[in-house]
């Protein structure tokens, strides 16, 4: 009798300690909802410490005496060293956003072109790399160094163009792989989806019109003025307001949808 | 007498010192298992918040309301998403590093 309390004391605790484990592997259908974006970080603030060498770079050569030709010659060519050391970081951490970053899940041929114009870059920044020790005067220099930045545009073109076609492409991957399962859902359970699906609809045409023009001024980043950025960001500001729409709406069926069948709660 | 006496006693104050060992060895038990499961669930949470960096949350999408409601929550988050993409955009489009430096 007692060996069969303390068998029965035993079970007791033992459901009561792991129900909670239970109930968490129970086979209720779930969506993991994300609640709280993490920030971003800009490829300016990525590469700081190469741009504080950068920086003291350039004012060591600008220190330098003007008759020192040689010493001229040893520092602006650390300085283009330094301007493509930096380059080459910021592509890195471009690169980690679709590799292994937050848009590692978008849409394949998406991650390829963007990953093609990056890697045209580092191509690029490899052939500046390799001049540096063909340089004979400082004018040479000079030039190779406008070079540097103007035929790759890698902070006001090629940065705000990656983190923009990672943006949109979110946009586009959250509505097909997280939003349409449960639209379908809804339409199953009787749900007039009618209103939010027009708005998510709106801000896939947004989202897409966006991607066209950052991939665009990614490819151009040489020559393309930034008005291409911009009319991106607007593009990319008409998804998100489509977006807020679409979640009012959403808020409106869960409302009603609890109204209607309160034993759901 | 007394030793027929004594064994029963002695079984008498050991049964309670093992139950309340195997008490204590079920308490460690579950709060382990409740603490894998959690930490398996917030793995897992991470893993699908990847493409959108985030803490997340398990929502019941068994019923319309939740079904709604996780609708919600994943665009509310693509939007913070947005902004801060956005906001990111603007830091590096007001850089000074593609300006041309007096040489």
């Amino acid at each position: 009798m007692r060996r069969l309390l303390s068998s029965l004391v035993l079970a007791i605790g033992f459901i009561l300690v792991a129900s909670p484990a239970l109930a968490q592997t129970s086979a209720t259908p779930t969506a993991t909802a994300t609640v709280t974006a993490a920030p971003i970080v800009s490829i300016s603030d990525l590469t700081q410490t190469n741009r504080n060498t950068l920086r003291a770079a350039l004012q060591a050569y600008q220190a330098a005496k003007a008759t020192d030709t040689v010493q001229r010659m040893e520092l602006i060519q650390r300085f283009i060293t330094a301007q493509i050391t930096t380059r080459t970081t910021a592509v890195t951490k471009m690169e980690d956003v679709f590799n292994i970053g937050r848009c590692k899940n978008v849409d394949a041929t998406a991650k390829t072109d963007v990953l093609a114009q990056l890697t045209a870059i580092n191509t690029n920044l490899t052939t500046e790399q390799q001049g540096i020790t063909t340089l004979t005067t400082v004018d040479e220099a000079k030039t190779l160094s406008q070079d540097v930045i103007q035929s790759n545009r890698v902070f006001v073109i090629a940065a705000p163009a990656v983190y923009g076609t990672c943006a949109s492409q979110t946009v586009l991957y959250v509505k097909s792989s997280k939003i349409d399962p449960l639209v379908i859902k809804l339409k199953a359970a009787g749900k007039d989806t009618t209103a939010m699906e027009t708005d998510l609809n709106l801000a896939v045409t947004d989202a897409t019109a966006a991607y066209t023009s950052f991939l665009n001024a990614l490819k151009t980043r040489s020559t393309t003025p930034i008005d291409l950025i911009t009319t991106g960001k607007s593009s990319l500001t008409k998804a998100r307001n489509d977006l807020t729409n679409a979640a009012s709406e959403a808020q409106k069926l869960a409302d009603s949808s609890a109204t209607a069948t309160p034993t759901t709660q | 007498m007394s030793v027929q006496f004594e064994k029963p006693q002695t079984a008498k104050k050991i049964i309670p010192i093992i139950v309340a060992l195997l008490l204590i060895a079920a308490i460690i038990g579950g709060a382990a298992w409740f603490y894998l499961s959690q930490k398996k669930t917030n793995t897992a949470g991470s893993e699908t918040a990847t493409s959108t960096p985030t803490a997340s949350t398990e929502i019941d999408t068994s019923a319309p309301t939740g079904q709604a409601t996780a609708v919600k929550t994943n665009l509310t988050s693509t939007i913070q998403q947005l902004n801060n993409e956005l906001s990111a955009m603007a830091a590096d489009q007001s850089s000074t590093e593609d300006a041309t430096p007096t040489l």
